[in-house]
């Protein structure tokens, strides 16, 4: 049977490093993705996500069960993350907030007329991927990672306001922007050319 | 009430209800709003398909990474962090220099460069100097921050316990 994160980290409190094995490979991936998101680099996001676990190791003994243990894990992550961003701050642009506003509103329908009405996960098409994920590299770091925690992980608003330390409201309209300024940069990249999902050839 | 303000604010609504985070009395009237204005059906759609488009992406970002040796990696990581704290600053330039040998030697290089003109004068290379300055302070407590090699040439950070940062550039 599978043991639960806080059983597994208890036992990682009492020494037990087969425990601590089962929730790096448990949450790689995940630690990983939202690494990626923040600095966009495959390399240095590997390597935060192993300092990450390093420290969650480190600290295992502080973890008092307060939050959930990926709570825990990714606010070590993300700070590992904002640390790098900081040291290499300058390097490069972002969209700001108000620049964000600058961007043509897509019209009502444009993505969904660009990737069809009934999108199907896993058959995103390479191109749109790529241009996906161009995107999403414009964004300020506050609207990537809030998309990444709402997307990938599923986090509710409730768990992301824990998670960012944000409250509930500002939740809700740091996500409408994040989706808004998303929409607006795909409609520049995407043009008026017919992109999108392929429906119904992959099951 | 502007018409602007009014559709951010609608559509701000619908990004909540597409994750299911409105209440029920809430949920109620975007149902509504939606079965009468076209547009805001529209930007319904948009929301969805941004939604699975986005999934999409960051789930394959995720997939396409090699995550073989991962666990090892992090498990030799805290192996070694365990070990007995004889060299601290080695053992964590160790680390971080196996995977950014050149970054810190451009930066020890740099750094000695600023230290020898600003600090230390020049002439400290290759003297007996060295040995005088490395010992500024509490012997016990010198400690090494980062040494690497690269080349012909060898950079060392100390920091002593007077709180002196020296580097020491070195040909082989």
């Amino acid at each position: 049977m599978e043991l639960d994160d806080l059983t597994l980290v208890r036992k990682c409190q009492a020494g037990d490093d087969q425990a601590f094995r089962t929730l790096v490979l448990r949450y790689q991936r995940k630690v990983f993705s939202v690494a990626f998101a923040l600095v966009k680099d495959r390399e240095e996001a590997m390597d935060i996500a192993q300092d990450a676990f390093l420290r969650v190791h480190q600290r295992i003994g502080d973890f008092k069960g307060e939050s959930s243990f990926y709570t825990w894990l990714y606010r070590i992550t993300r700070n590992l993350a904002i640390d790098r961003l900081r040291s290499r701050r300058g390097e490069e642009e972002e969209l700001d907030e108000r620049a964000g506003w600058e961007l043509q509103r897509a019209e009502p329908g444009f993505l969904s007329n660009r990737l069809g009405t009934t999108p199907q996960r896993g058959v995103l098409r390479k191109e749109l991927a790529a241009q996906m994920a161009r995107a999403l590299a414009q964004l300020p770091e506050k609207h990537r990672e809030i998309l990444v925690l709402r997307e990938v992980e599923g986090m509710s608003y409730e768990e992301l306001a824990q998670t960012l330390d944000i409250p509930k409201g500002t939740v809700m309209s740091r996500l409408f922007h994040a989706r808004a300024k998303m929409q607006a940069i795909l409609r520049e990249y995407l043009g008026d050319e017919p992109l999108g999902l392929v429906a119904g050839d992959e099951g | 009430m502007s018409e602007t303000t009014r559709n951010l604010e609608l559509e701000q609504r619908l990004s909540a209800f597409v994750d299911g985070e409105l209440d029920p009395e809430e949920a109620e009237e975007i149902r509504r709003i939606l079965g009468e204005d076209p547009a805001a059906r529209a930007r319904l759609d948009d929301l969805q398909a941004l939604s699975v488009a986005l999934q999409t992406t960051l789930e394959e970002i995720g997939e396409e990474a090699d995550f073989e040796g991962f666990a090892d990696e992090v498990m030799r990581r805290v192996e070694r962090a365990k070990a007995p704290a004889a060299a601290p600053g080695r053992r964590r330039f160790f680390e971080w220099g196996v995977r950014r040998r050149a970054p810190i030697f451009a930066a020890a290089a740099a750094l000695a460069a600023v230290a020898t003109v600003v600090a230390v004068g020049p002439g400290i290379l290759g003297d007996s100097n060295r040995e005088r300055l490395l010992l500024e302070g509490d012997p016990a407590d010198t400690r090494i921050l980062a040494m690497t090699t690269q080349g012909d040439h060898g950079a060392t950070l100390f920091k002593t316990s007077a709180g002196t940062t020296i580097i020491y550039l070195t040909g082989k």
